[in-house]
C-alpha cells in the first residue's frame, strides 16, 4: 500500500511498489470445485449421531394473549425429548445483533410468531408433539396498516422489541400510536418555505413500495451440537461472529462456549446478519435435551418468520427553477416495521439519499417508523437505499419532464461534492458523474428520441431512463475486524478470516489480498473461513462491509507476515529486508534480481517446529471524511401497451467502487443486484389478507422472483479510482447494483409509454390502469 | 423441511380395475396419484377441510401400462392416455402437426420439470389455485368450509372476471381450453365402468365443491379429441406474469373452420378467467358466416369480454383478455396481428 | 382401452390375484432398488419419502438440494430417465427401476467433466445452492441439443431459480460447452 491513510490498527504496510500479481486478475473462486461436483457442504446436509429434531409451534392469530399454555401432553409423547414455551421460559430474551428480543412474549404480535418449540428423535414425533400442545389465545384486536397504526386512537402493537430503561420501547407508553419511540426522526436545514418560494415549478407525488422478501433457496437451517459444556453450531447464517456472540448471551454462555461453523449457505441478503429467531429456540432445545439438534424451515415458514424489506409510503414535494436548480425538498415517509426490525427504525437511512445525492440548500425530511402487526422486517440488499433512491429519483425525472429539461442534465447540474451539507464535509472519493456519463452513453441516451417514431404504431413501445445511487459498503461501525496470516516451513500460506462467504466470493478475495502481498500464487494461499473456531472476531458479511473491513486486515496481516519473512531472507540474499520484493511466488532483491529464491525455499529458512504468524485489523473510520460509493445505471424497456407487461432489455450499471479485486466477481454482484431488482421493481408481490394478516403467497410460485426469462442484457462497469483508505482502494460492489433498478425502469417505462408509476412492484394492472385501459 | 408428508401407504396399480379397487376399498382416504406436482404440494402444506381429507392412501397410476400413450388413428381422433406426461404431449408430432393448439397450451405449463412429471389427467383435475385455497388457514368453501375468502379479499391473480357463483378461482389448466375447443372427449373409469364425458360438461360450475364431474372413486383413463376437418385452424394464447412457472392471468383457445375467406364455424374457450374453461358462444357467432376480416375479429373479441364482471382488483384482465382473443383470432385466421 | 366392463365392488381385479398378491398390497414401508448414476442401492424406505429425502437422508448423497420441497424452484432438479425432474415431488417408491441421475454423477472421480470446468470459469455460480440443480438441467439440454441458442439455454435452465442471479454466466457456460470452448 502506498498511503498511510489505509484504515488498520498500528503501522500500515509498507509499500508493494511492483505492479499486481493478483489484484485485478479474473481468479476462479476457490470454493467453485465443491460447489460444481456436490460436495459443498451447507448446514442441512450434515448428520450428527443421535441427532434430534425440532420444530415451532406458531400462533395463528395476527394479536393474542396467551392465556395458558399446556404442554404436558407433548412432553410425555415418547420420543419427545425437550418442550419449551413461556411455561419455562418466560422472561427469555434472545438477541438479534445484539438488541435483546422477548423469545416467549406474553403477546403475540403476528401470525406465525413462536409460541413453543419441541425437539424429538424424528420429525414425525415432533409434528405429533406440536400437535399435542394447547393454547388458550384471547384474541386482541389487530393493526396492519402504518398510516391507520399512527392514529392515537390504534390498538398498540406489542413489539418484539423489549422495552429498557434507556429508551422506552414500550408503546403503550407512547404520546402518537405505534410510532417508534414516539418520535419520528428528522433532517432539515434552510428554509423549505423560501425554497418552495424559490421554486418555479413545484411537484408533490405519493410513492409505494412494497415488502420485498429474500428468497434464499436454502431456507434457514442449523444443526446444534452441545457437548454439555461447548456448543457447535452449524449454521446458514452471513456472520459466525455476530451469531456465536448472539447466542451466547441468549443463552447465557461465554462465547468462547459457542463456536459458529458456516462454510457454505445458500443465500443470505442481508437476512441472516445476525442469530435468527429459530436458532435460538434451536440451542436452547439442544442444551436440554443434551443431544445434537437439527432445524429446518419449511419454506412457508421461511416466509413468515424472517425479516425482509420493509413497505414504505411516501409523500414527496420537490421545488425547482427553469434551470434545474432544486430549491426546496419536503418529504414524510412511512416505514412499516412490522412487529420489529433490525436496527431498529434504521435511523435516517431512508431519507439520507434524498437529502445527501443531490444539492439542495432547504430540505425538510421526515422518517417516521411504525410498528404494526405484520412479520419481522430487517435488513436486505440495500435495505432503505433501495427505496430511498425510488422516490428521488423518480421524482427527479418528474421535475425534468415538467421543466422540460433532460433528466441526466438535471442531475449532472445538482451533482453535491460534500457529504454532508450541513457541515460541509468532503467525500473521500465521488465520481459520480463518471458513472452517469458511462452508463448513459452505453445505452445511447444522447438518441433517446430514437424510439419516438416506431412508438407510434403497435403497442410496443420502447424506451430508456436512468437513475443514480449512493450506497454504502465502506466500513462502518463496530469497526471490529481482523484476521491472521501464517507461513509454514513448507510453503504454504493460511489465511484466517472469521467471516462467511455469502456467495460474492468472500473467501477468495481474502486469499487474493493475502497472495498478493506475500506475492505467491492465489492457488498456494489457503483459506479459511466460516469458522468462529480458529480466527478473530470479523464482521459479519452484510452492508457491503467484507472487502471493505476485512481488506486492510489481511493486507496488514500478510504484509507483516511478509516483512518477518523478509527479515529471514535478507542476510542468505545478502541485502536489507526493505531491499526485498515478492512476486509470482519469488523474492528478489529490488536493485538486483538476479539475487533471489523461491517463496518456498525462503520458507525453509523459519526454524524447525515453527511458524511465521501475523496479524492485521481495523481502524474506525475517521469523522472528518464522508465515505460512500456511488454509481448510476441506465436501462432500455419495452412497454406492451396491450398486456401491461413490462420487460427490460437491456441494464448499463456503472458502480464505483475504488479498485476492483476481481472483475469476474465483481460482475457477478452487478448481475445479481440487478435481476434481484427487477423482481422487486416488476414481480415480487407479497400479498398478506387485510383481514387476518396471513400471508397468502408464503411460496416460491405465487411470491415470483425472476428466472433466467427475466434477465435483461446486462453491462457491467467498474469505476476505479483511488481511495487511500482501503486496500488497495477496493471498496464494495455487494449490494449497490439493486438500488437504481426500480426508479430507472419506473423512468424508462415513462419515457416509453408516457405514464408515471409511483407503487412497486409494477404489474400490468398497474400499467394498464396507468394507461387509461382498466379501472 | 424434511419429511413434510405425513407417512402414507403406497400402492403401484397394474390395471384400471385395480386402481379403482382400492379407490372403493378406501373412500375419502386415498387418493389415485400420477405426476404428484400438485397432489403432493397439497399435502406437504396440509391443505385441509370437510370436503378435503388429507390422503392416507395413494395409488400410482402410473404403473398401468396403457395409460401412457398417444394413438392417432387418421380420421378418428387422437387418443392420450390420462396419465402422458405433458412433454409427451407437446413434443409429438402428430399432435404438434394435428391438434397444434394442444401441443401449444401443454407447452405453455408451468416449468419443464413440472412438464416432464405432470401428465394431462392430472392437469385437468387440479386443484384451485387461489392462494386463499393454497394456504391451510383459510377453510374456504373449495374445500367444504362456509364461505369464499377472495371475493372481499386479494384477488389480484388468479381470479375470475366473471363475478359467477360462490367461488371466484379461475380455472388454472391451459390445456383444458384448447381440449374444448378441440371438442375432445374425456374417457372416466368408475366402479360401474367405463363413460365418456364430452370437455362441455367434465366442468362444473363455481357452485359446486369440486371442479369436476370425477367422482371420488372414478379416475381419468383417456383424454380424445376427435379428428379435426381439414379447413380448421387453431390458436392457443396466454398471458403470465413471469416467463416460466405461471397460470394464466388469462389465456384463449381458438378453434376457426375457413373456408373460401369466411368463417364456417368457430369456438373460443377463455382459460384464468372463469371458475372453469369458458366458452363465449356470442363471440362466436360474431364470427360465423362473416368474411375473414380484422375489424370482424375485433368486435368478436370486444363481444368475448362483454360479460366480464370483474373483481374490485382484477379489472385490467378485461381489455388484456379482450386483446388476447383478438391476437388469437387474428393468428389462426392467418392475419399479421399488430404486435 | 380394455373396458372394465362389470366390476363388483367386493371381487378384486384380477392383477390382484396373480402371484404377486402380498407384494401389491398398500404399503408404508417398502425395500427398493434405486440406479443412481449407474450403481444400483437396495433400500428400504418409508412410502412418503420423496426421491430428494432419500437420496440426501437415507444415501447421504447430499449434492441434490432442496429449496421449497414443493415444485416451485427447482433446486432439487435432477435427471430421471432422461429428463428434468423436481427429486422433492417424486415418491422415491415410484422411482424404482428409473434410471437417476445426480450431481454427484457428473465428475468422473476428481475430473470435473467440461460443463462444471466452464460453470467455474465463468464465475457461473455464487452461493452455489442452485448449482447442482442447474448443472443437471444444462446436461439435459445438451443432450437434446448440442448447439443450443442462448435463448434456449435460457429456456432449459428456467425452470431452476437462482436468487444470487448467475442466470447470465450460467448462461455463457452452457453456451461456451456447446461450443466446445471450454480450456480449463
Ligand atoms: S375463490 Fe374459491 S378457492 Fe378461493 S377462497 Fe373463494 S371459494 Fe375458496
Ligand atoms: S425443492 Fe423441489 S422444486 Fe423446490
Ligand atoms: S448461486 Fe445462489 S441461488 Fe444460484
Amino acid at each position: 500500500m502506498t498511503e498511510a491513510k489505509l484504515l488498520v490498527q498500528g503501522i500500515p504496510p509498507e509499500p508493494l511498489d511492483r505492479p499486481f500479481t493478483v489484484i485485478g486478475h479474473s481468479i476462479s473462486r476457490i470454493d467453485g470445485v465443491e460447489k460444481v461436483s456436490g460436495t459443498a457442504e451447507y448446514a442441512g446436509d450434515i448428520q450428527l449421531p443421535n441427532m434430534l429434531c425440532a420444530k415451532i409451534l406458531r400462533c395463528p392469530h395476527a394479536h393474542a394473549r396467551i392465556l395458558k399454555i399446556d404442554t404436558s401432553k407433548a412432553e410425555a409423547l415418547p420420543g419427545v425429548k425437550a418442550v419449551i414455551s413461556r411455561n419455562n421460559f418466560p422472561d427469555w430474551l434472545t438477541y438479534w445483533y445484539l438488541i435483546p428480543q422477548f423469545a416467549f412474549p406474553e403477546i403475540v404480535s403476528y401470525v406465525g410468531q413462536e409460541v413453543a418449540a419441541v425437539a424429538a428423535v424424528d420429525i414425525d414425533t415432533a409434528e405429533r408433539a406440536l400437535k399435542l400442545i394447547e393454547v388458550d389465545y384471547q384474541e386482541l384486536p389487530a393493526v396492519f396498516d402504518p398510516e391507520e397504526a399512527l392514529k392515537p386512537t390504534s390498538q398498540k402493537v406489542t413489539p418484539l422489541d423489549v422495552p429498557d430503561s434507556t429508551c422506552p420501547r414500550a408503546p403503550a407508553a407512547w404520546p402518537v400510536g405505534n410510532l417508534y419511540e414516539g418520535k419520528t426522526d428528522i433532517h432539515t436545514r434552510g428554509d423549505i418555505a423560501k425554497g418552495f418560494q424559490d421554486a418555479d415549478v413545484v411537484i408533490e407525488e405519493v410513492y409505494n413500495t412494497s415488502y420485498q422478501f429474500h428468497a434464499t433457496l436454502q431456507t434457514r437451517s442449523s444443526v446444534i451440537d452441545w457437548d454439555g459444556e461447548n456448543m457447535t453450531v452449524h449454521d446458514s447464517c452471513q456472520g459466525v461472529w455476530q451469531v456465536s456472540q448472539d447466542i451466547a448471551k441468549s443463552l447465557g454462555l461465554p462465547m468462547e462456549k459457542v463456536r459458529v461453523v458456516v462454510k457454505y449457505q445458500g443465500g443470505g441478503f442481508g437476512s441472516k446478519a445476525g442469530a435468527q429467531r429459530y436458532l435460538h429456540y434451536a440451542s436452547r432445545l439442544a442444551m436440554m435435551a443434551g443431544r445434537p439438534v437439527r432445524i429446518e424451515l419449511t419454506r412457508p415458514e421461511e416466509f413468515i418468520s424472517h425479516p425482509h424489506r420493509h413497505a414504505t409510503k411516501t409523500y414527496l414535494k420537490m421545488g425547482v427553477k427553469r434551470d434545474g436548480t432544486l430549491t426546496a425538498m419536503e418529504g414524510r415517509s412511512i416505514l412499516n416495521l412490522g412487529v420489529g426490525s433490525t436496527y431498529g427504525n434504521q435511523k435516517e437511512k431512508l431519507i439520507e439519499t434524498a437529502f445527501e445525492l443531490y444539492e439542495c440548500p432547504n430540505v425538510k425530511l421526515e422518517q417516521v417508523a411504525v410498528y404494526t402487526n405484520t412479520p419481522l422486517t430487517g435488513y436486505m440488499r440495500s435495505v432503505m437505499r433501495a427505496i430511498g433512491d425510488f422516490f428521488l429519483e423518480a421524482h427527479m425525472d418528474r421535475l425534468a419532464v415538467e421543466i422540460g429539461m433532460d433528466p441526466l442534465d438535471l442531475r449532472m447540474k445538482n451533482y453535491a461534492v460534500f457529504g454532508d451539507q450541513v457541515k460541509k464535509l468532503p467525500y473521500s472519493a465521488k465520481n459520480l458523474d463518471k458513472c452517469m456519463k458511462i452508463s448513459t452513453d452505453a445505452i445511447d441516451w444522447k438518441h433517446r428520441d430514437r424510439f419516438v417514431e416506431d412508438n407510434k404504431n403497435g403497442p410496443i413501445k420502447r424506451g430508456i431512463g436512468m437513475a443514480s445511487y449512493m450506497y454504502d459498503g465502506v466500513g462502518m461501525a463496530p469497526f471490529k475486524a481482523s484476521a491472521d496470516v501464517v507461513i509454514k516451513r513448507n510453503g504454504t500460506v493460511e489465511v484466517l478470516a472469521g467471516v462467511v462467504d455469502i456467495g460474492g466470493g468472500q473467501a477468495t478475495m481474502m486469499a487474493m489480498l493475502a497472495a498478493e502481498e506475500l506475492g505467491v500464487n492465489v492457488n498456494s494461499v489457503k483459506t479459511v473461513w466460516g469458522d468462529t473456531g480458529p480466527t478473530q472476531f470479523a464482521p459479519g458479511t452484510h452492508a457491503s462491509r467484507m472487502t471493505a473491513e476485512m481488506g486492510p486486515a489481511v493486507v496488514q496481516a500478510a504484509a507483516n507476515a511478509r516483512k518477518k519473512l523478509f527479515e529471514l531472507t535478507a542476510q542468505r540474499l545478502s541485502a536489507e529486508p526493505i531491499e526485498l520484493r515478492s512476486a509470482l511466488g519469488k523474492i528478489q532483491v529490488s536493485r538486483d534480481q538476479q539475487r533471489s529464491m523461491s517463496f518456498e525455499e525462503a520458507c525453509q529458512l523459519i526454524p524447525d517446529g515453527e511458524e511465521i504468524r501475523a496479524s492485521g485489523s481495523r481502524k474506525p473510520n475517521p469523522k472528518d471524511i464522508v465515505f460512500h460509493t456511488f454509481g448510476s445505471q441506465a436501462c432500455e424497456v419495452e412497454v406492451n401497451t396491450d398486456t401491461g407487461a413490462v420487460r427490460v432489455l437491456r441494464v448499463a450499471s456503472a458502480h464505483e467502487l475504488g479498485k476492483v479485486l476481481n472483475p469476474k466477481l465483481v460482475d457477478s454482484q452487478h448481475y445479481g443486484g440487478i435481476i434481484m431488482g427487477i423482481g422487486y421493481t416488476l414481480l415480487e408481490d407479497p400479498e398478506f389478507d387485510s383481514k387476518t394478516g396471513i400471508m397468502l403467497n408464503p411460496d416460491l410460485h405465487q411470491y415470483r422472483i425472476p428466472t433466467s426469462l427475466e434477465v435483461p442484457e446486462i453491462l457491467p462497469f467498474n469505476i476505479e479510482a483511488p481511495d487511500p483508505f482501503f486496500a488497495y482502494s477496493a471498496k464494495a460492489v455487494g449490494e449497490a447494483p439493486i438500488v437504481p433498478v426500480a426508479p430507472s425502469v419506473r423512468n424508462a417505462i415513462y419515457h416509453a409509454a408516457g405514464i408515471w408509476i409511483n407503487s412497486l412492484p409494477i404489474t400490468p394492472d398497474a400499467v394498464l390502469k396507468a394507461l387509461g385501459k382498466s379501472k | 423441511m424434511l419429511y413434510e408428508i405425513p407417512q402414507i401407504e403406497h400402492v403401484n396399480a397394474r390395471s384400471t380395475e385395480e386402481a379403482i379397487y382400492w379407490l372403493s376399498r378406501y373412500g375419502d382416504k386415498a387418493k389415485v396419484i400420477a405426476g404428484g406436482t400438485d397432489l403432493l404440494s397439497l399435502i406437504k402444506d396440509k391443505i385441509n377441510g370437510p370436503q378435503m381429507p388429507i390422503p392416507e392412501v395413494l395409488i400410482n397410476i402410473k404403473t398401468i401400462p396403457e395409460m401412457d400413450r398417444i394413438d392417432y388413428s387418421p380420421g378418428k381422433g387422437l387418443s392420450i392416455g390420462a396419465t402422458t406426461t405433458l412433454y409427451d404431449i407437446e413434443s409429438s408430432n402428430e399432435v404438434r402437426e394435428k391438434f397444434g393448439m394442444l401441443a401449444d397450451a401443454a407447452h405453455e405449463v408451468a416449468t419443464n420439470q413440472i412438464r416432464n412429471m405432470g401428465t394431462i389427467g392430472g392437469n385437468l383435475v387440479q386443484r384451485p389455485w387461489c392462494w386463499y385455497f393454497r394456504v391451510p388457514q383459510f377453510n374456504c368453501y373449495k374445500k367444504g368450509g362456509p364461505q369464499c375468502y377472495a371475493i372481499s379479499g386479494s384477488h389480484k391473480y388468479y381470479f375470475s372476471m366473471l363475478g359467477l357463483g360462490v367461488c371466484v378461482m379461475a380455472h388454472p389448466s391451459d390445456t383444458a381450453p384448447a381440449l374444448m375447443a378441440l371438442g375432445a372427449e374425456i374417457v372416466v373409469a368408475g366402479e360401474s365402468g367405463q363413460r365418456r364425458v364430452p370437455i362441455d360438461g367434465f366442468f362444473l360450475g363455481p357452485q359446486e365443491v369440486f371442479e369436476t364431474v370425477l367422482k371420488p372413486n372414478e379416475i381419468i383413463t383417456e383424454v380424445f379429441i376427435p379428428e379435426q376437418p381439414p379447413n380448421t385452424r387453431g390458436s392457443f394464447l396466454k398471458s403470465r406474469l413471469r416467463g416460466t412457472w405461471d397460470f394464466a392471468l388469462s389465456s384463449v383457445a381458438a378453434r376457426l373452420q375457413i373456408t373460401n375467406g369466411s368463417y364456417d364455424d368457430a369456438k373460443i374457450i377463455l382459460g384464468g378467467v372463469a371458475p372453469f374453461p369458458f366458452r363465449v358462444p356470442l363471440a362466436e357467432d360474431a364470427l360465423r358466416g362473416k368474411r375473414v376480416d380484422e375489424e370482424v375479429i375485433s368486435l368478436a373479441a370486444a363481444v368475448a369480454v362483454k360479460r366480464a364482471h370483474p373483481l374490485a382488483q382484477n379489472g385490467y384482465k378485461v381489455p388484456l383478455t379482450q386483446n388476447l382473443v383478438k391476437r388469437a383470432l387474428m393468428s389462426a385466421s392467418g392475419l399479421e396481428a399488430e404486435v | 382401452m380394455t373396458s372394465i366392463g362389470e366390476l363388483r365392488l367386493h371381487m378384486e381385479p384380477k392383477t390382484l390375484v396373480d402371484e404377486n398378491r402380498h407384494q401389491n398390497q398398500p404399503r408404508r414401508v417398502r425395500r427398493i432398488v434405486l440406479s443412481i448414476n449407474g450403481d444400483s442401492h437396495s433400500i428400504e424406505v418409508d412410502a412418503r419419502s420423496t426421491l430428494a429425502e432419500v437420496l440426501r437422508e437415507n444415501l447421504r448423497m447430499t449434492g441434490t438440494k432442496l429449496g421449497c420441497n414443493r415444485s416451485e424452484c427447482g433446486t432439487c432438479t435432477l435427471i430421471m430417465d432422461g429428463r428434468t425432474v423436481f427429486s422433492c415431488t417424486i415418491l422415491a417408491v415410484e422411482a424404482e427401476g428409473k434410471c437417476i441421475e445426480t450431481i454427484e454423477g457428473l465428475a468422473s472421480g476428481s475430473d470435473l467433466n467440461p460443463l462444471q470446468k466452464a460453470f467455474i470459469k465463468n464465475d457461473a455460480l455464487q452461493c452455489g445452492y442452485c448449482i447442482p440443480a442447474m448443472l443437471m438441467a444444462a446436461t439435459a439440454l445438451l443432450r437434446v441439443k448440442m448447439e443450443p441458442t442462448e435463448d434456449d439455454v435460457r429456456q432449459g435452465i428456467a425452470g431452476v431459480y437462482c436468487r444470487c442471479g448467475a442466470y447470465p454466466n450460467i448462461v455463457r457456460a452452457v453456451l461456451d460447452v456447446s461450443r466446445g470452448q471450454v480450456d480449463c
